[in-house]
C-alpha cells in the first residue's frame, strides 16, 4: 500500500501541493487536474524525484525515501516528457534501463523482447530511434516502465500528444497492465480516464478535491446537468458545459446550481462534466452565465 | 562495472570527445613541426649509445675515436673540462634572493630558508653522485628540455585537463540533454548513478589522455631521435631553469631523474591534476545541470584561482596556498620536482599540491553527491 499522509509541497512561498492525503492499494487511479494543478509535482514525489517539504510518503508502511532503491525498484515510470537515446535502438534502450533496474543480462534481454512484443513494436526492435512516431516513442516508455515487472506503474500524461488511434491502443494496454499493482495515471483528458480508471483523484487550488470512484464523483452533479437545443430559453444562471450538433441543431449540455423546472432534459453527467465544472474558473472553454 | 562500462560506451559515442582529441592531436602535430628537429641533438643522440651519458674520461676517450665531424668536435668542445655545477653550489643564495624580491619576513620567510636548505641537501647529494656530469643533449640540453617538457608535455597536460572536465561533464549532462534524467534517476541504481558515471568518465579521461600521449609523443620521438639520451640526468650541467629574479641557475630536482624517468613522473603528476579536475566537474556537474554552464562555471572559477593570488600581498601564505592548486600547478608544469620559483613556498610542491587538492577535492565531491541526492529534479 502506498500511503501519503499530509505532504505539502513548497518553492519559497509558493505552495504546490497542501496537505495530501492518500491512500493507494491496486487498481488504476486518475489524477485529475488542468494544467498546473499540481499533477506533476505529486507523481515528481511518488518517483523521488523531488522531496515533499512536511508530510510523507509510506510504501507498506516505511518511508520511500529511506527505502530508497528498494522502493525505486518496486516502480515503473513513464514522464511526462519521455526523453531516450535517439541512436539506440529500443531493445538497446530496454537493455540500458535494465541495467539501471539492476536485472541481470539475460533475464533483461528476454523481458525487453516480451515488451517490445507487448507494445508492438516487434518489427522496429533494432532501428534506432531517431525516426520513431510519438505513438511509437510512448509504447517504448510504457515498455520501459514495464521492465521490473514494477508494483506501482506511474504514468503521467502518457496519452498526450496521441491520435486518437494509438490513445485507444494507449488505453487498452494500460488496462491489461493494470491487473495485480497500483498504476497512477495522471491527465486532464477526461476521456481517458472514464474507461479505465478504477478512482479519480482530483487537485484544485494545489490542494485535494476528492478521492473516489468516477461514479461516486459523476453522482456529485446528479439533477444538475441537462441538454438544451434552446440555451437562450434558460433563464436561470448556469454553467455552459458542451455543445454538440444533432440533427442540424446545436444541443448545449449545462450545469445548474440552483433548481430548474424548465424545458431543458436532466442527464446522467459525466467526467467530463464534472471536469468542466469543477476548473470552471480555470478553463477557457467554460462560459458561466449568471 | 557494468554500469561503468555502458557510461564509457556512451562517452566514447561522442563525436565532441574524438574531435577533441584529433584537434588536440592536430595542434601537438604543429607544435612538434613547428619546433623543426635539431641535427646536432639526432647525433648526440646517437653517439651517446656507445659513448654513454656521464662525461668523464671514458666519455672522452669513446667519443675521440668516433668518425671525424663538425658535430663531434662541438661536442667534443662543449663537454671538454665539463665541471660539476653542483659543486660549491650554493642554494641558500637563491633562498634570499626571493625573500628579497617579495619582501618576505616572519615565517615566510623561514619557510623559504627551509625549503632551499633542504634543496641544499638534494644539491649536494647530485654532487655526490655527479649528476651535473651528465650530457643530456650538451649545448643543446636547454633548447630540447624546454621543446619537449615545456611545451609539448605542457599542452598535453592541458589538454588532458580539458579532457578531464569535458568528459566529466558530458557523461554527467549526458540525461539532462537527452531528457532522461526522469527515467535513469528513478530506476532502482537511482542517482548513485552519477558515482559510477564520475568512474567512467575518469578512466575515460586518462585513457584518451594517455592514447593522445602516446601518439603525440610517439610522432615527436619518430622525429626527435633520443637514442642514448633516455639514460641521461635532467639536472645534467647543461640544463638550466630561468626566472626574473635568479636569471639562468642548474636545473636542480628533489630527487635523481633520468630523462625517461622524468618524462613518466611528468605523465603521472599530468593524471593526478587531471584526476583533480575531474572531481573539479563532478562537484559542477551535480551542482548545475547545465553542461555548457557547468563547464563556463570550471572556465571561470580557474581564472579566478589565477587572478585572486596575482592581487593577494606577496609577503602572505595565503599566495603561496594558491600556488598548490590544481590551476597553479597547471602552470608551473615545466618546473615539476623542481624547488618551483619563488611562488613556492614548500618542497615537491607538485606532489604536495595534488595530494592536498585531491583530499580537499574528494570531500567537496562527497558533499556535492550527498546534496546531489537531496536535491529535487525538477
Amino acid at each position: 500500500m502506498l500511503l501519503l499522509n499530509n505532504v505539502t509541497k513548497k518553492y519559497g512561498n509558493f505552495t504546490a501541493l497542501k496537505d495530501i492525503n492518500l491512500e493507494f492499494t491496486s487498481g488504476v487511479y486518475a489524477l485529475l487536474a488542468p494544467n498546473g494543478a499540481g499533477k506533476t509535482t505529486l507523481i515528481k514525489m511518488l518517483t523521488t524525484l523531488i522531496f515533499p517539504t512536511k508530510g510523507e510518503i509510506l510504501w507498506n508502511g516505511n518511508e520511500i525515501v529511506k527505502l530508497d532503491s528498494v522502493y525505486r525498484d518496486a516502480i515503473g515510470y513513464l514522464p511526462q516528457e519521455f526523453g531516450y537515446y535517439k541512436n539506440h535502438s529500443p531493445y538497446d534502450f530496454l537493455l540500458y534501463l535494465a541495467a539501471l533496474k539492476g536485472i541481470d543480462r539475460a533475464a533483461a534481454s528476454r523481458k525487453a523482447d516480451e515488451l517490445i512484443e507487448l507494445v508492438s513494436l516487434s518489427d522496429v526492435r533494432n532501428k534506432k530511434m531517431r525516426k520513431f512516431s510519438g505513438g511509437m516513442i510512448q509504447r517504448v516508455g510504457i515498455a520501459q516502465a514495464m521492465l521490473n515487472n514494477p508494483k506501482i506503474l506511474i504514468l503521467d500524461e502518457p496519452t498526450a500528444g496521441l491520435d486518437p488511434k494509438e490513445r485507444v491502443r494507449f488505453r487498452n494496454l494500460i488496462s491489461t497492465l493494470s491487473k495485480d499493482r497500483i498504476v497512477i495515471l495522471s491527465t486532464h483528458i477526461v476521456s481517458d480516464i472514464e474507461t479505465i480508471a478504477n478512482h479519480v483523484i482530483m487537485l484544485k487550488d494545489h490542494k485535494l478535491l476528492c478521492d473516489s470512484s468516477p461514479a461516486s464523483i459523476c453522482e456529485t452533479l446528479a439533477g444538475k446537468v441537462f441538454e438544451t437545443a434552446d440555451i437562450t430559453s434558460v433563464r436561470e444562471p448556469h454553467l455552459t458545459l458542451t455543445e454538440r450538433q444533432e440533427d442540424g441543431r446545436t444541443i448545449t449540455r449545462f450545469a445548474c446550481d440552483v433548481n430548474y423546472f424548465g424545458a431543458a432534459r436532466s442527464v446522467a453527467p459525466n467526467l467530463e462534466d464534472i471536469f468542466l465544472y469543477v476548473y470552471r474558473d480555470e478553463q477557457t472553454v467554460c462560459r458561466e452565465v449568471v | 562495472m557494468r554500469f561503468v562500462r555502458l557510461e564509457i560506451r556512451k562517452i566514447m559515442s561522442s563525436y565532441a570527445i574524438w574531435g577533441f582529441i584529433a584537434l588536440s592531436f592536430a595542434f601537438n602535430v604543429l607544435l612538434i613541426l613547428s619546433k623543426g628537429t635539431d641535427g646536432y641533438s639526432d647525433y648526440i643522440a646517437g653517439v651517446s649509445v656507445e659513448t654513454g651519458v656521464y662525461v668523464d674520461k671514458d666519455f672522452n676517450q669513446k667519443l675521440a675515436a668516433l668518425t671525424q665531424s663538425d658535430y663531434r668536435e662541438r661536442l667534443t668542445w662543449e663537454t671538454a673540462g665539463l665541471k660539476d655545477v653542483f659543486n660549491g653550489y650554493n642554494a641558500e643564495e637563491i633562498a634570499e634572493a626571493y625573500i628579497h624580491a617579495l619582501h618576505l619576513s616572519g615565517n615566510t620567510a623561514e619557510d623559504m630558508r627551509e625549503k632551499y636548505a633542504a634543496l641544499q641537501n638534494s644539491v649536494n647529494e647530485k654532487a655526490q653522485r655527479g649528476d651535473s656530469l651528465s650530457l643530456y643533449f650538451a649545448g643543446s640540453t636547454y633548447e630540447q628540455h624546454k621543446k619537449l617538457f615545456g611545451g609539448l608535455m605542457t599542452a598535453l597536460c592541458r589538454e588532458g585537463v580539458l579532457i578531464a572536465v569535458l568528459t566529466m561533464l558530458l557523461v554527467l549532462g549526458h540525461e539532462h540533454i537527452h531528457r532522461t534524467e526522469q527515467v535513469v534517476y528513478t530506476a532502482k541504481s537511482g542517482r548513485r548513478i552519477v558515482t559510477k558515471k564520475c568512474i567512467a568518465a575518469m578512466l575515460a579521461g586518462f585513457g584518451a589522455y594517455l592514447l593522445l600521449t602516446a601518439f603525440t609523443l610517439a610522432l615527436y620521438f619518430a622525429l626527435n631521435d633520443y637514442g642514448g639520451v633516455w639514460g641521461s640526468n635532467v639536472s645534467s650541467g647543461f640544463n638550466a631553469i630561468q626566472d626574473i629574479v635568479t636569471g639562468f641557475r642548474p636545473f636542480v630536482t628533489w630527487n635523481s631523474f633520468t630523462v625517461f624517468t622524468y618524462l613518466l613522473a611528468t605523465i603521472g603528476i599530468s593524471l593526478g591534476i587531471m584526476f583533480c579536475f575531474s572531481l573539479v566537474g563532478f562537484v559542477a556537474g551535480t551542482s548545475i545541470r547545465n553542461s555548457y554552464i557547468a563547464f563556463l562555471a570550471v572556465f571561470i572559477m580557474s581564472i579566478l584561482f589565477v587572478a585572486i593570488p596575482m592581487m593577494l600581498p606577496g609577503n602572505t601564505y595565503a599566495m603561496f596556498v594558491f600556488t598548490l592548486t590544481p590551476v597553479w600547478l597547471l602552470l608551473k608544469q615545466p618546473l615539476w620536482f623542481t624547488d618551483g620559483g619563488m611562488d613556492v613556498l614548500w618542497r615537491h610542491f607538485e606532489t604536495t599540491g595534488v595530494c592536498l587538492s585531491l583530499a580537499l577535492l574528494l570531500l567537496f565531491a562527497v558533499i556535492a553527491f550527498h546534496k546531489f541526492r537531496k536535491k529535487d529534479i525538477l
